[in-house]
């Protein structure tokens, strides 16, 4: 009993679990979305989310000694959006025939994101402190997290909206743009990649791969134009 | 992979020094992805660059990354457990920032899109 204990603090404490922990649960969760072809709701990130956190909970591990371990995994977020350049670079005839529609879409999504935010905070009171760290929630994790920062917003709840936002936007695109009768791929893909991130990208790409380029670039443009509008929606409220 | 990886990081560390000199609110990353975009376009134009920068590396690390980009989302997503609190707190409010203002998000992007798209043609249409 006293060697499995001694065993499980020799291990919990360190990187090698929590980030094999991360990785088996990801690629079974994963499989299992493939097994349902690709349905939405079984969303890989999703359901690892929840069974990362239900292992955490119950082997009372705290959410530190976790990240310690996976932050492996999460400094590659990065990196990540650097390696758009690849398909935005093989599409870029594309999207430049695209530009204007790209543009507008850009600015008119962003602000109706953030403004969407802020009306949303009114409607249910919420305090100051959640508002100003979900504005940059369409953005991706890492810069979300910097842009939160630089208002004084809580990055680690930022970056739960975030990922949770990229969820729920890679969980309901489908159904939503099929409602809408959104059927242009550009259109779609631009929608998804602005609204919900790398996750809705990741989404998009298992569409198609035009889809997922067009995800890909309104998600790096909209890390921009979140870091631009962010500050200034965060004045508007604080003042 | 480790050229690549090596092309890939340095991106994102002249992002990162750029951001820092300008203070110009742009993400390092968003940078590096303008900067590695150009060194694409650079490559496939002009013979001169020592072989290993011109190898199939650099595309298939970027496709690994971009293929596993949704993995990488986890580690901040566990960090649920720790807000559980004021989640809990506000929890209908947050709800309705994660679902609504997500699902206006895409709607409005999507219709502006085609809005904008069927009043500035693409020249040379050649949807896949």
């Amino acid at each position: 009993m006293s060697a499995t204990q001694g065993l499980w603090a020799h291990l919990s404490g360190g990187a090698l679990l929590w980030l094999t922990v991360t990785l088996v649960v990801y690629s079974i969760a994963d499989r299992l979305s493939l097994l349902v072809q690709r349905n939405p709701l079984a969303n890989p990130v999703l359901h690892s989310v929840w069974v990362i956190g239900v292992i955490l909970v119950a082997s009372g591990t705290p959410y530190k000694t976790y990240f310690d371990g996976a932050y492996f995994i999460h400094f590659l977020l990065g990196p990540s959006t650097v390696a758009l350049a690849l398909p935005l670079y093989e599409n870029r005839r594309v999207v430049m025939r695209s530009l204007v529609p790209i543009v507008i879409a850009l600015l008119v999504g962003s602000v109706a994101t953030i403004g969407s935010v802020i009306a949303c905070a009114a409607i249910f009171n919420l305090p100051a402190m959640i508002t100003i760290s979900s504005l940059p929630k369409s953005a991706t994790s890492g810069v979300a997290m910097g842009i939160s920062q630089s208002v004084g917003g809580d990055a680690s709840l930022t970056a739960i909206i975030v990922v949770a936002t990229g969820i729920a936007g890679a969980v309901m695109a489908t159904p939503l743009l099929n409602l809408l009768r959104i059927e242009d791929r550009r259109a779609r893909g631009f929608a998804v990649g602005l609204a919900a991130h790398g996750v809705g990208t990741a989404r998009a790409f298992q569409v198609h791969p035009l889809t997922g380029t067009f995800a890909g670039v309104a998600m790096s443009l909209n890390g921009l134009m979140t870091a631009v509008l962010v500050p200034l929606a965060a004045s508007l409220i604080g003042g | 992979m480790v050229v690549g990886l090596a092309v890939v990081l340095l991106c994102q560390l002249i992002g990162e020094i750029f951001a820092y000199v300008t203070h110009l609110p742009v993400p390092a990353a968003v940078v590096g992805l303008v900067l590695l975009f150009g060194f694409f376009l650079v490559r496939d134009r002009w013979e001169w660059l020592p072989f290993s920068l011109r190898s199939e590396e650099i595309d298939k690390t970027c496709e690994t990354l971009v293929q596993q980009m949704a993995l990488l989302f986890v580690p901040a997503g566990v960090g649920i457990v720790q807000r559980l609190g004021i989640l809990q707190a506000n929890v209908l409010g947050i709800l309705a920032i994660i679902v609504v203002t997500t699902a206006i998000s895409i709607t409005v992007t999507a219709f502006t899109f085609r809005f904008v798209s069927r009043w500035f043609p693409a020249p040379t249409e050649s949807q896949e």
